[in-house]
């Protein structure tokens, strides 16, 4: 089922909106878990921490699952379709992985997060915490780095299930010419 | 985002259109990234209680340096 312009143009919007969201939110994320991993204040550190978790929840998540799910509803709303071309496929299993990968990792930032916010927990310890939310946010930002190129330049490559849909589509339209 | 769709326009109904040399590469590029990352999973082990010295951390909070948290079967 095709959408109508104006559908698809509000459908393209909230997508565009939601990715370029998490994108963001991704860049800022990355940027606190180098402060958290490299400052020499402990107040900043334990902040960075702290903060990490209920911004996840209320940001990072919901961008995550409104971009895959604007997403799905673009291409099953568009002649591109969501299993026809590469790119199209390509970007539904980056956004699926890291927001697979995303939920996973809330379990991380509330034991973050409650380290950071003990006080008996000493500035070293915290920092013990590691690399991991910068390892994480960088690859996310890459990921989903690639999927913006995806979506820009669109790459040819059309799957078999596109090909024989195509097909089968171009041979409706002769059969309904002849007549 | 005005480009359309591409259309195979060939009519041999027998024969596909190559996969692109880009989905390929990017594949494979994917595959050895999964295995990287599935070989330092297995190489790290499980986790181990309290391994940064310090003694001050909870028990409930403590998580391995280095990897900073455990979640599951993705555990770093």
């Amino acid at each position: 089922m095709v959408m109508k312009p104006r559908l698809r143009k509000l459908a393209l919007t909230a997508h565009l909106v939601a990715s370029m969201g998490w994108l963001g939110a991704v860049v800022v994320f990355l940027a606190l878990a180098v402060i958290g991993l490299t400052s020499q204040d402990a107040q900043t550190m334990r902040g960075a921490y702290l903060v990490m978790q209920p911004a996840a929840w209320w940001v990072l998540v919901p961008l995550a699952v409104a971009s895959l799910l604007t997403g799905i509803v673009q291409a099953l709303g568009t002649t591109w379709g969501l299993f026809r071309h590469y790119w199209v496929l390509f970007k539904l299993l980056i956004n699926v992985v890291a927001t697979v990968v995303l939920l996973m990792y809330m379990r991380t930032f509330g034991i973050m997060a409650r380290t950071a916010s003990d006080p008996a927990t000493s500035p070293s310890s915290i920092r013990a915490l590691g690399a991991s939310p910068s390892q994480h946010a960088a690859l996310a930002l890459m990921l989903l780095l690639v999927a913006t190129l995806l979506a820009v330049y669109k790459p040819k490559g059309v799957t078999r299930y596109g090909q024989r849909k195509q097909r089968a589509e171009q041979a409706q339209r002769r059969a309904v010419s002849v007549r | 985002m005005a480009s359309l769709p591409e259309v195979d326009t060939r009519e041999n109904p027998g024969r596909y259109t190559p996969m692109p040399r880009w989905v390929k590469v990017s594949g494979v590029i994917a595959l050895v990234v999964m295995l990287v990352v599935v070989i330092t999973l297995l190489a790290r082990g499980p986790h181990r209680p309290d391994m940064t010295g310090g003694g001050d951390i909870p028990a409930s909070n403590t998580v391995a340096p280095g990897s900073g948290h455990d979640s599951g079967w993705w555990g770093h």
